[in-house]
């Protein structure tokens, strides 16, 4: 019995619609739902489960109660939405109580998430010929041997039909299905197919198959079906018709041809000698071709009488004529032997027997692909029957097999010598010409063909074959459309090849007419009268797009009976490449088991084949393995002597991937050298180059070679100045390359034709950092942040903007978060430990936690335990080379690199030129290395920290004792807060004890209003003392602080101020707002008591606004600074003041430990009034109406170890005026009283006011600080200065602990000495 | 060569591969000896290829030796065989979400020879004979 496996083939969706729509206008409200659930079962069968639920969704809106529907929702959604299974369930229940699909929905739902369904399992097993099993399963879904449902029906009677035993219950369930539907023509179809799968009914269903085959809907089936039951059938006498029939109907069939041929050609029954009367019965119906009974009764003579010569001669026949030939043979010759007068009376159905029987082992072995074996069977049964009588149909097969075993010139000879025997043959014509056009020898196979007419329908394939292979040279040689006229040509004769189409297909695609290309391919099944033949060109269309699964689909419409070898080849390429997109894809998704499974299979379907090693390093590659990739492709370009260029570029790419530099260059290179790769590999391959380039550059450019960096992307530019990678790496050059405007301008273009990409807004990112434009930097790094972009880069990003705007504390925050993602990225960089089990059962014991937490993250080394751990790693860390301003600099005729744009590194370093006496602008100070500075959370933790700080500071000027001397003694106790978001705070209590001499002598009439009484007065000593406040808070570039001038001096003053100091790249600036004591005199300073009046008078305060701005230009820079104030203290005349200036600057040394300033600068300010005396109405401040200084500042910085220290030298010359001033400026009474005294005691000499005066001298300036770092946070150091002008010297003397409460801190760059009169913060 | 010095070795592997408790096998692979752990486990599924904790230590052992896919297949097995165990089912968490990220992190195009993919995959049809 023959094994059938079957399954329905549904007609595609768009027949279902088309014949939907050809119903009549009064059925099309009911046939809409029908064509719906159609659909939806099409799509179940296609094991679409998501688009069938789609479609029963729909059958439901056009009918809410349809049971069915509801029935298959419930099953559909029970794996993956079980809730909404129960929803339709329910639903069910209330429109269909009765439904059969209750249960299977209930038992389905019992199953849960992920169950297959019965009918799922039935399906699969019958896909896998296990039709017992399918038919369970089905039975199972049914809930009973009876289908609930018609379509479903079909499909069980057709495996169940399958079975040993099921064939009968399938016919007559089929049969039914037909009486009660009669116009249903897929199951009609279906009866027929059933029915030709047994002999006593195949007649019927080919019948029934005849009549189908014209059917738009399943005609291609019937065929199909049609012919493989005529292959089956046990033809006798006067089933010619059938044969003829199918041929007449589908055309040209080889194999049905030879069928038809063999039963006309069959030697005609031999009259038998009956010998009794069930041997003659037997004879009878063997002659009436009533093979089964004939067979029937010979075998009972037989059962009865085994030595029967007749019977036996008889069964030979029946044999005969069952195509069974070597049975046939063996009783024919036992009955000769038996009965040598049998002999002349069965000698051609033995000759028969023989021939037949050696043609179908030649046919055996060919099929085996034993060529060798096949061709000397052929050779054997031709040789053994004459010549003439040869049938051509086996010559031809000899004559493929003597090709095939590479022996074409015997077939030539063979062909010919035949042809000789009958000239028109149209067999052995065409597998001549076949021969001839194989051998390129076209112009003799059309001489041969030409002497058939064109008409001539046996000529057909093999004039559709020359055509074709004309085109091929057509196309070979590159005349695509020479080639298009000769397919198109052909394609009319024969519009039925798909071969014929697919070709014109692949002209049309080859001349970018790829929509053509697809409507002709989309007709190709339709068209094909062999939907076998169809089906494989469909899958080789298919395949050359690369949809493998169309591929595999199509292949599977191929009955099993007509799977060539080369459609067995191309089902496994398909299989395999699908597979690995399969794997890609799961890869893709995260569902790194599925991918290995799938890749796992296609590894092992691939076998050895090298066609495929290309398919696999693809997907070893996507799966994140490209080293496997490579040495996949690697054996397979060594096992091919001619490695085409597809694969060699390939694997180029893959060297790419995995940093095989070298040899990616030798590929490349040989196969530019090659010639041989098609306009589209050219370009591939270009590709790939263009991506080498960028990367080479981009690793000169982080060298700091920026001339090869530029000489790698010159050329690719000129070549492909649109592609953003280019155009990228180019921002990324021009970054590096100073200049910022240049690469953000690139940057923000890139940005505005590709806004999704993350690679760009990362880039624009860096460009607009690098370039300052810090709000364009914020908006892209807030706009990463919300796209999820990379999020540990947008940290660093934002830290790197903060600490830009001096906002440190949130700089450290973002550098955390980057550190803290990258920590969970790089722990994921390595494969995870796994743990191991124990034989015993459980797992191993894990380390403790706190042990765990001790190794960290890091080896272990493997191996025996030295006695010593070795030390930390020997090779030291390096240190970034000297940060200079971001980009370029011009060192020795050189342009090279700086390291990178990296940020501040500290606080500007203050380097105030004294000689002026305050009043310059300080210029920023080069920032060298600083211990610690390439991690930013190391440098930001220190920068950050809080701090308690004391100071002493001694000042002594020389000056008239009582006045203008002054010993200025403080001690200032400072704490600062850690740093945060909202900034940080510092209180200072500072004690001061101030003491200007003693007032005596001629100094009385200086001093107060001790004029007035002549200097009669007891010599007064002048100290004071007190401690002041002052509370500060600072917040990025802003400053703020208040406090009080010290508590217990006579005159005490609110004071503080509010400042400003912005940084844009290159410029600096300061804006200060403030009120400040102005700390000259101890007038000025603490103020004092005059005891003539009883007044205190001084304690002035200097209240006004000053802007500085610097700018540096990397070597040198100008600075200007400008300021008006005015001066207020009791009993002292207000005064207003105004000061400006500026200079120049150069760095005469720069090295990594120590720079060299120098400078040239010019201060002038003046005041309204002169102020500076000790009488009343005055302030004891230097003010005079103008002052101008010309200095030349020399300024040393460095570091030595542990130590910071400064050294500088200022000279330079001043010129100043002061105005001549009343005794009692703004006391005119007093004034008044003087000069009336004066006049009554002319000999006292007493002074009515002071002269003006004009003055020129040179000044010098002295000084020296140093800083000691003691430990990671303990700082002491000191300075010692003089300052000296004309009537003018002053010395001071500070000293200072400072203890800082967290991080590692740096050694500064030079000393960074409190300053006790400003801000703690400043 | 006598048949005892052929032996012993022979014994030695076996005993580690019948006994195998994870001490002795973490000894083995602290003291680098990878590919001995190798040997012996797979020695030991020779005698039982259902034996869900050898195929877990195989796995974990073979991690080492950067057979990551081949480890992956092994820890599906094990955990088919025991779907309850918890080691198991973390090491192949574990395993499956690392090598999820060493797939994202190695997505790179490899140039004119892209994958289009269709929008679903169903399984293929049975390979042909």
């Amino acid at each position: 019995m023959e094994a059938l496996t079957r399954r329905i083939a549904f007609a595609p969706l768009a027949t279902l619609l088309v014949a939907v729509a050809l119903l009549q206008p009064t059925r099309v409200a009911a046939a809409a739902p029908q064509a719906l659930i159609e659909q939806a079962q099409f799509w179940e069968q296609r094991g679409e489960n998501q688009r069938a639920i789609e479609s029963w969704q729909r059958v439901l809106a056009a009918d809410a109660n349809n049971a069915q529907a509801l029935g298959r929702l419930a099953v559909l959604n029970a794996g993956s939405d079980p809730a909404a299974a129960q929803r339709y369930l329910e639903r069910l229940r209330g429109v269909a109580p009765d439904s059969p699909a209750i249960a299977q929905a209930q038992a389905v739902l019992r199953g849960g998430a992920g169950a297959v369904s019965p009918l799922e399992r039935a399906r699969a097993s019958a896909r896998a010929g296990r039709n017992a099993e399918a038919v369970a399963a089905y039975r199972e879904a049914f809930g009973g041997p009876t289908p609930n449902d018609d379509r479903v029906a079909l499909e069980y009677y057709e495996t169940l039909a399958g079975t040993e035993d099921g064939w009968a219950q399938a016919r007559d369930g089929l049969r039914a299905l037909s009486a009660r539907d009669a116009a249903d023509n897929q199951i009609a179809l279906s009866y027929a197919r059933v029915l030709t799968y047994r002999e006593p009914s195949r007649r019927e269903g080919i019948a029934k198959l005849a009549a189908l085959a014209g059917d738009r809907r399943v005609g291609n089936d019937a065929r199909a079906a049609w012919r493989q039951a005529l292959i089956w059938l046990v033809s006798r006498p006067g089933d010619e018709t059938l044969y003829q029939q199918y041929l007449d109907t589908a055309g040209r069939d080889a194999e049905v041809e030879k069928r038809r041929a063999e039963l006309v050609s069959r030697p005609k029954p031999v009259a038998p000698v009956p010998v009794d009367q069930r041997l003659q019965a037997a004879f009878v119906a063997l002659e009436g071709g009533d093979i089964a009974a004939a067979e029937s009764g010979f075998e009972r003579v037989l059962a009865s009488n085994p030595q029967s010569a007749d019977a036996r001669a008889g069964l030979g026949v029946v044999r005969l004529r069952q195509n069974r030939f070597a049975e046939a043979r063996r009783l024919l010759d036992g009955a000769v032997a038996a009965k040598p007068a049998l002999r002349s009376r069965y000698a051609e159905a033995q000759r028969s027997a023989t021939f037949w029987e050696r043609v179908r082992a030649a046919e055996a072995a060919d099929a085996a692909g034993d060529l060798a074996t096949a061709t000397r069977a052929y050779e054997t049964a031709l040789g053994a029957t004459p010549s003439a009588r040869n049938e051509p149909s086996i010559e031809r097969a000899y004559a493929d097999a003597l090709v095939r075993a590479g022996r074409p010139e015997q077939a030539e000879r063979r062909l010919r010598a035949a042809l000789q025997q009958r000239p028109n043959d149209p067999q052995l014509l065409a597998a001549l010409s076949g021969l001839l056009v194989s051998k390129g020898r076209n112009d003799e196979a059309q001489r041969l063909l030409a002497t058939v007419p064109a008409s001539d329908g046996a000529l057909r394939g093999v004039r559709i074959e020359l055509a074709r292979s004309r085109a091929g040279a057509a196309v070979a040689a590159g005349r695509l459309p020479e080639a298009e006229t000769i397919l198109k040509e052909t394609l009319a004769y024969a519009p039925e090849s798909p071969w014929v189409r697919l070709d014109l297909a692949r002209v049309l695609r080859r001349m970018g007419r790829a929509s053509e290309a697809d409507s002709l391919l989309d007709a190709m099944v339709e068209a094909a009268p062999d939907a076998a033949d169809g089906r494989l060109a469909q899958a080789y269309a298919f395949a050359e797009s690369q949809r493998w699964y169309e591929t595999l689909a199509a292949l599977e419409q191929v009955p099993a009976a007509q799977r060539t070898g080369a459609a067995a080849r191309l089902q496994r390429e398909a299989w395999v490449r699908y597979q690995v997109q399969r794997a890609v894809h799961a890869a893709n998704a995260g569902d790194a088991s599925a991918a290995v499974e799938r890749l796992s299979a296609a590894v092992a379907a691939a076998g050895q084949r090298q066609d495929l090693a290309s398919a696999l390093a693809q997907g070893w590659a996507a799966l994140g393995d490209p080293a496997r990739a490579v040495a996949e492709l690697r054996r397979s370009l060594a096992a091919q002597a001619q490695p085409s260029a597809g694969d060699r570029i390939q694997y180029a790419a893959l060297l790419l991937q995995v940093d095989q530099d070298a040899e990616f260059e030798a590929v490349s290179g040989a196969l530019i050298r090659s010639g041989t790769m098609t306009a589209s590999q050219q370009a591939a391959l270009e590709d790939l180059i263009v991506g080498y380039r960028v990367k080479l550059a981009d690793r000169a450019r982080e060298n700091g070679d920026l001339p090869d960096a530029y000489r790698q992307l010159r050329e690719v530019v000129a070549r492909y100045p649109d592609q953003p990678r280019v155009k990228m790496a180019m921002a990324r050059l021009f970054a590096s390359a100073g200049e910022p405007e240049k690469s953000l301008a690139l940057t923000r273009g890139l940005l505005r034709s590709d806004p999704e990409n993350p690679e760009v807004r990362a880039a624009a990112i860096e460009s607009a950092l690098a370039a300052g434009d810090d709000l364009q930097a914020e908006r892209w790094i807030d706009d990463a942040f919300e796209r999820g972009d990379d999020r540990a880069a947008a940290h660093r990003a934002a830290a790197r903007l903060a600490e830009k705007r001096g906002r440190q504390a949130l700089a450290l925050e973002h550098y955390r978060a980057a550190e803290s993602l990258e920590r969970a990225q790089n722990a994921r960089a390595g494969p995870p430990m796994l743990a191991l089990l124990d034989a015993r059962g459980g797992a191993s014991d894990p380390l403790p936690s706190a042990l765990r937490d001790l190794i960290g993250e890091q080896d272990v080394p493997v191996g025996p335990l030295l006695p010593r751990a070795p030390g930390p790693d020997a090779v030291p860390a390096t240190l970034p080379p000297p940060e200079r301003f971001a980009g370029l600099r011009l060192e020795r005729g050189v342009l090279s690199r700086s390291a990178e744009p990296a940020p501040t590194v500290a606080a500007p370093t203050r380097l105030g030129l004294k000689l002026d006496r305050g009043t310059s602008t300080s210029i920023p100070a080069p920032s060298r290395s600083v211990a610690g500075a390439a991690d930013p959370v190391v440098r930001l933790e220190s920068a950050v920290s809080g701090w308690a700080q004391g100071t002493f500071q001694s000042r002594n000027r020389i000056g008239e004792s009582g006045l203008s001397r002054l010993l200025d003694v403080e001690v200032a106790g400072d704490l600062a807060s850690t740093q945060w978001r909202g900034g940080r705070f510092a209180l200072r209590a500072r004690p001061v004890y101030l003491n200007a001499g003693t007032v005596a002598g001629a100094n009385k009439l200086l001093f107060g209003t001790l004029a007035l009484i002549v200097g009669e007065n007891d010599d007064l000593p002048q100290s004071e003392s007190g401690t002041a406040f002052d509370v500060a808070w600072r917040l990025g570039s802003l400053g703020l602080d208040m406090g009080t001038t010290p508590l217990g001096f006579p005159i005490e003053n609110l004071v503080g101020g509010l400042r400003w100091t912005p940084q844009f790249d290159n410029l600096s600036l300061a804006f200060d707002i403030s009120r400040r004591a102005v700390t000259d005199s101890l007038l000025s300073y603490a103020g004092t008591h005059d005891p003539l009046t009883g007044r205190d008078w001084g304690g002035v305060a200097r209240t006004g606004a000053r802007t500085d701005l610097a700018y540096d230009f990397t070597g040198y820079g100008v600075y200007v600074n400008g300021g008006y104030f005015t001066l207020d203290g009791r009993n002292v005349d207000d005064n207003t003041q105004y000061e400006f200036g500026g200079g120049v600057f150069l760095r005469a040394l720069s090295s990594d430990t120590r720079s060299l300033t120098v400078g040239l600068n010019l201060t002038t300010f003046g005041y309204e009034r002169n102020l500076r005396h000790f009488t009343l109405g005055h302030g004891g401040y230097f003010s005079p109406q103008f002052f101008l200084a010309v200095t030349v500042p020399l300024t040393l910085t460095g570091t030595y170890g542990n130590l910071s220290y400064s050294a500088e030298a200022a000279v330079g010359l001043q010129n100043f005026r002061e105005d001549g001033a009343p005794l009692f400026p703004g006391r005119a009474s007093l004034q008044a009283e003087l000069d009336e005294l004066a006049e009554f005691e002319p000999e006292s000499n007493l002074p009515l006011g002071y002269r003006s005066q004009s003055n020129s001298g040179l000044g010098y300036r002295l000084g020296g600080a140093a800083q000691y770092r003691l430990s990671e946070r303990l700082f002491v150091g000191g300075s010692l200065s003089v300052d000296n002008a004309r009537d003018y010297q002053e010395f001071q003397f500070q000293t200072f602990l400072r203890w800082y409460f967290n991080g590692v801190q740096p050694v500064p760059d030079s000393p960074q000495l409190p300053r006790i009169f400003e801000s703690p913060l400043r | 060569m006598n048949t005892r010095s052929l032996l012993i070795p022979l014994c030695l592997v076996c005993g580690i591969a019948a006994a195998q408790p994870a001490p002795q096998l973490e000894a083995l692979l602290e003291s680098g000896r990878v590919d001995d752990a190798v040997s012996a486990l797979e020695f030991q599924l020779g005698e039982n290829p259902y034996d869900p904790v050898q195929l877990n230590n195989l796995a974990a052992t073979r991690v080492r030796r950067a057979e990551y896919f081949g480890a992956l297949e092994l820890l599906d097995r094990a955990a088919r065989l025991a779907p309850e165990n918890p080691t198991i089912a973390d090491n192949r968490r574990q395993l499956r979400e690392w090598l999820a990220t060493r797939i994202g992190a190695n997505q790179r195009p490899l140039g004119g020879d892209a994958l289009a993919l269709p929008a679903g995959l169903p399984p293929p049809p049975p390979l042909w004979e």
